[in-house]
């Protein structure tokens, strides 16, 4: 009987290798994009550029380069590049944390409004040439976007709240309600937009184009932090799916962790999509490709969800680029043209979404 | 010993009153049954004494500890709870979902431990699904998915157990082994063992005591012999039940009768007499009984079949021991209930030395002038084991006036017939 | 304290759900009004910054706002990224030094054949910095993203970023002799601005007593009309020539129009300007004249609809000149025979 006993703890050391392969392909994939794009530097060139750039290391290496590639490598594709996984990762796990909450495998991470609320920002911003930028380093356009979406999911959560408790399913009919009025708003302000109409189609779509280290400096250790937080309370989200009151009777205070997680999630998706505007589908279908091929442990699921979103934003901005050069495709339309498939044929193989 | 207290409490839903002043108490070794007709309240307690619907009034008491102070992980160490039925939206395996009973044991940063698994397997054991540890829970047939939910129920440890209709969904021999472990676990750990029942019969045969709910009230609480009753039964559920003690297993089954027909008919003023035995009565006594007429029975041996539903169904029954001839006495006795019937029915059992006595009776009601019938669906001649003296019997009767029927359905418009005659020249 | 009194009923105690009380609700409306006073404060600070005096060699101050050093003086590589910075620059003579523009630049006939990187937002970043250019000119409004995430890493190879974002007549004025300044055109774009002067006081002087037209100019329909306000550049060259924007009292750079404003302000000239979103709406003269209830107007009812070139109309260059010459002629055909 020693055999089922050993199978079990197994599943951590599996674990461990999948996490690993995944930031190998992470490392490999953010190393392509980097070496890849309109201006052809060659790829020894590339690695040469980043060595030289990290300190200590920098001493070793001759500089075969010119500075306009190494302006290019480090000032645009790296932070762009840094940026995807950020955006990646939050975006995936967002996804996951929302699916868990309303046991829902439809759920993205913009049900609450996030999505809506930033657009409506954004669309004001762009709308009323609103410039203010605090400290230098936000612009007026993601500080709006930012407060659109915090205030929206912090109304949607006020108007679903009843005494202490928060009832799922009223937050979503609430996020759905709130999502329709502000759309009604936002296409208000479009249809008063001249020129800039064409702007704010394209922040809506999604792109990284024109990300600056100070967006990869802020966001980072903002994502950072949501990340590491929603994931201690993995295993508690695996008992969630059973239900809130199976959950409450297995010890799990649930309304503590549905707070934790819906700020968090709130968090992660509101900073990503102030810097990279509203890039779809990694969302929702990131967690059931990852939830296929790895289980629908929590564990395991949200870092490998954060680490497959890396991966596929990164590739997809790396496509956005360079798909039809000299015009930049958003990000967002590639995410869907190029995921919607795959994510097809996994079902087909697989008969199910591990639901 | 672990003790529940229940302090008169009061739950609502919104502002409707569920559940109006539950007071009792349980203590470890013992399990209580909760039953009651649906609405009564009864998952509405479950969910009061498992944290998860506060009562408006009143206290939950675990050992003397408020539950609804306590935390819930500390409650979860003790009070473990089996649903109805689990959805799980998600392919974890068996074994996922049973360790998961081991959430109270294992902190926040922490993950399961050699210690969890010995426990979640024993628990697996018991519950006889060890075999199914890496299937879906989701490919997993209803009885199966149930036992899986009881065994993360056991893995949790607990020392109060709440169980919602624990075996609806399971095959009867699952249903058994599992009450059958229940018991003996409550009976080793000294647990409380909370369930809500819809099968009466398996409530007799494993509570120790119950608590019948009705409209949100304790209607009766105390041993299970003196909650499950026929008045307790009819006031509840308003069906006419009878409650008896099972001769094999000794434990109560209840048996319920078709109270809708019984209802709704209206008495006749026929009495009938039923001379019969060998099961050959058991259905005419139970459809006179539904038309409305009034019934007696006799000379029936205890061990016969029509003896045992005519005290099923309650009527006056004329018995005799078995293995020996009617006896002077119940001979008497039956001629006195013939005596008082208008009708007497003969039906077609078989005659032996035992039961000659019988045919005597039927001769005598035809003196009196009472009308016999006689049912011959299966000729006399292959029912005579007295060496011819029950044919002579029947030709007899025939001879006085006894009306032969072949089968069962001529009786009714017979009975019918001689009602309308009565209306006018009535017997007392 | 009713606490108490609620704490008991019918003799039994009552559990009763913790809700936040007056001081709690109070603690988290101050903290909210506090942030908001913040950030308000933060932004006001913000837009009161007047910008230091210009330092350096060659420092202009732009139209964002910004103070830009040019470092590599004069440019010989310059990328555009509107096309109204594409046409001042080969208005200046520069156009063999211009390495790169945006899709939309298609004027002078040159243009068409210079690298494009891009438009509006979307312009491509790498791209931009792979033409290794001395000096880029970009528009303001949306393309102000692109101007931040381009300053540093052209900054570091050696290039400067100019906005041009002219608001009225003087301002292209102002942002031709900028351009003049920093390539180092200064009498070119000197000589180049005389003449626009002088062209347009002519037709201001011809046209100054004649009575002035009701103009209504349409770019766009798509259920409401779009026209311009008393924002935009068209309103003030709609005035130089003569006329007078229906909707000069409305304030705004571009608006959304109805059947009945149009209606009652009865214009007795309509122009349609003619670019890329009239073209994918099908806007046509036929198709206005043909609008239900338009026939009353002015306007239809002596057939004066025209279409001009959008291009000369709205891009703050050289060729405002033109689209003011050519709206004096359709609006006052009686004085240019």
């Amino acid at each position: 009987m020693k055999h089922e006993e050993v199978n079990y703890f197994k599943r951590f050391k599996r674990w461990k290798m999948i996490i690993i392969f995944l930031i190998f392909a992470l490392a490999f994939a953010i190393s392509l994009s980097v070496a890849v794009g309109q201006m052809q530097i060659s790829l020894s060139n590339t690695w040469e550029i980043i060595i030289k750039n990290i300190p200590f290391l920098g001493d070793f290496v001759n500089n075969g380069f010119s500075k306009t590639e190494e302006v290019i490598i480090m000032s645009v594709r790296l932070p762009r590049a840094i940026a995807a996984v950020i955006v990646g990762a939050a975006l995936a796990v967002a996804g996951v944390v929302l699916q868990g909450l309303f046991r829902n495998p439809m759920a993205d991470p913009y049900l609450l409004g996030i999505s809506s609320g930033a657009a409506l920002g954004a669309a004001v911003a762009i709308g009323f040439g609103i410039r203010i930028s605090l400290a230098g380093i936000f612009d007026s356009i993601q500080l709006m976007a930012f407060a659109g979406a915090l205030i929206t999911v912090f109304a949607v959560y006020n108007i679903a709240k009843k005494g202490p408790k928060v009832p799922m399913l009223t937050v979503l009919l609430a996020g759905i309600a709130v999502t329709s009025f502000l759309s009604a708003m936002i296409s208000v302000i479009m249809i008063t937009l001249g020129e800039s109409l064409h702007s704010l189609i394209f922040w809506l779509f999604g792109t990284l184009n024109g990300i600056k280290w100070s967006d990869v400096m802020v966001s980072l250790p903002l994502v950072m932090i949501g990340l590491f937080v929603i994931m201690i309370f993995s295993r508690q989200l695996n008992i969630m799916l059973l239900g809130e009151d199976e959950a409450q009777r297995l010890g799990v205070d649930t309304e503590r962790l549905k707070k934790i997680m819906l700020i968090f999630a709130t968090l992660i998706t509101a900073t990503v999509v102030s810097i990279s505007g509203i890039i779809g589908f990694i969302g929702l279908v990131v967690p059931h490709i990852t939830r296929n091929l790895v289980g629908p442990d929590h564990r395991i699921l949200m870092p490998a969800s954060a680490l497959a979103g890396a991966i596929i934003v990164v590739l997809c901005d790396m496509m956005a680029r360079i798909a039809i050069q000299p015009a930049e495709a958003p990000v967002g339309v590639l995410t869907a043209f190029f995921g919607a498939p795959f994510f097809l044929y996994l079902l087909r193989k697989k008969k199910g979404m591990g639901v | 010993m672990v003790r529940l207290k229940i302090n008169g409490i009061d739950c609502f839903y919104g502002s409707i009153k569920v559940l109006e002043n539950i007071a009792f108490s349980v203590e470890g070794g013992e399990i209580v049954g909760i039953l009651g007709p649906n609405g009564s309240g009864k998952t509405t307690l479950l969910k009061s004494i498992s944290r998860i619907l506060k009562p408006k009034v009143g206290t939950v008491l675990l050992d003397d500890v408020d539950i609804y102070v306590m935390k819930a992980i500390d409650l979860a160490k003790n009070l473990a709870v089996v649903p109805q039925d689990t959805n799980v939206t998600f392919d974890f395996t068996a074994l996922d979902l049973v360790l998961m009973g081991r959430n109270p044991y294992i902190g926040l940063l922490e993950r399961e431990t050699e210690k969890d698994l010995a426990i979640a397997k024993k628990a697996m054991e018991l519950t006889n699904i060890w075999h199914l540890v890496d299937r879906k829970v989701s490919e997993l047939s209803g009885g199966e998915r149930q036992r899986v939910v009881i065994a993360r129920a056991l893995a949790q440890e607990p020392r109060v157990l709440l169980l919602d209709e624990p075996t609806s969904h399971l095959d009867i021999n699952y249903q058994i082994e599992i009450m059958d472990l229940l018991k003996e676990l409550c009976k080793e750990r000294k647990l409380i063992i909370l369930a809500v029942f819809h099968d009466f019969n398996l409530a007799a045969r494993y509570c120790d005591s119950a608590i019948l709910l009705n409209e949100g009230r304790i209607v009766f609480i105390g041993p299970i012999d003196t909650v499950l009753t026929d008045e307790n039964i009819e006031k509840v559920f308003h069906i006419n039940a009878i409650v008896k003690r099972h001769p094999i297993t000794n434990s109560l089954y209840v048996v319920p009768l078709c109270t809708s027909e019984l209802k709704s008919v209206q008495p006749r003023a026929l009495k009938v007499h039923m001379i019969s035995g060998g099961g050959t009565g058991a259905s005419l006594m139970r459809i006179l009984l539904e038309h409305g007429y009034k019934i007696s029975a006799g000379v029936l041996n205890v061990l016969d079949t029509d003896y045992e539903v005519a005290c099923t169904l309650g009527i006056p029954v004329v018995s005799d021991a078995p293995f020996s001839s009617i006896t002077e006495e119940a001979h008497k006795a039956n001629l006195n209930k013939i005596v008082n019937a208008n009708v007497v029915i003969l039906s077609d059992a078989p005659f032996g030395r035992g039961n000659l006595k019988n045919l005597g009776a039927a001769m005598m009601a035809l003196e009196k002038g009472i009308t016999t019938i006689v049912v011959e669906e299966k000729p006399i001649q292959e029912r005579d084991f007295t060496g011819g003296y029950a044919q002579a019997s029947y030709m007899e009767l025939r001879r006085r006036g006894a009306i032969f029927v072949e089968s069962y359905d001529q009786i009714l418009p017979i009975l019918e017939e001689l009602e309308d005659k009565q209306e006018i020249v009535r017997k007392v | 304290m009713n606490k108490t009194k609620d704490l008991i009923h019918n003799g039994r105690i009552i559990q009763p759900y913790k809700v936040m009380n007056m001081e709690q609700k109070i603690i988290v409306i101050a903290v909210i009004m506090i942030l908001i006073a913040g950030i308000t404060g933060v932004a006001i600070w913000q837009l009161s910054q007047t910008p230091e005096k210009p330092t350096g060699p060659i420092s202009v101050i732009d139209d964002a706002n910004r103070n830009v050093t040019i470092i590599s003086y004069p440019p010989e590589r310059i990328v555009s990224l509107a096309p109204s910075c594409t046409e001042i620059l080969f208005a200046l003579g520069l156009g063999d030094k211009v390495v790169g523009v945006d899709t939309y630049s298609d004027y002078p006939e040159e243009a068409k054949n210079i690298e494009k990187v891009g438009s509006y937002a979307a312009i491509n970043i790498e791209g931009v910095l792979g033409l290794e250019p001395d000096l880029v000119l970009a528009t303001g409004g949306i393309q102000l993203t692109v101007v931040e995430a381009l300053e540093e890493p052209l900054g570091e190879i050696g290039g400067a970023i100019v906005v041009l974002y002219p608001k009225n007549v003087t301002g292209v004025f102002e942002n031709i002799k900028m351009v003049g300044k920093i390539t180092g055109k200064i009498d070119e774009a000197n000589e180049l601005v005389a003449n626009m002067e002088s062209r347009i006081q002519e037709v201001i002087d011809k046209t100054e007593d004649a009575p002035r037209p009701r103009v209504y100019v349409e770019f766009y329909f798509n259920g409401g009309y779009r026209s311009y306000g008393s924002e935009s550049m068209v309103n003030e060259m709609i005035y130089k020539a003569g006329g007078i924007n229906i909707f000069a009292g409305f304030a705004g750079k571009h608006l959304s129009t109805s059947d009945e404003a149009i209606l009652s302000a009865n214009p007795e000239v309509i122009i349609i300007s003619k670019g890329a979103m009239a073209e994918s709406c099908g806007l046509t003269p036929d198709v206005i004249k043909s609008r239900e209830g338009w026939d009353q107007l002015s306007a239809v009812k002596n057939d004066r609809i025209y279409e001009i070139d959008e291009a000369i109309l709205v891009r703050g260059g050289p060729r405002i000149v033109d689209a003011i010459e050519e709206l004096a002629i359709l609006i006052h055909p009686e004085l240019f025979s």
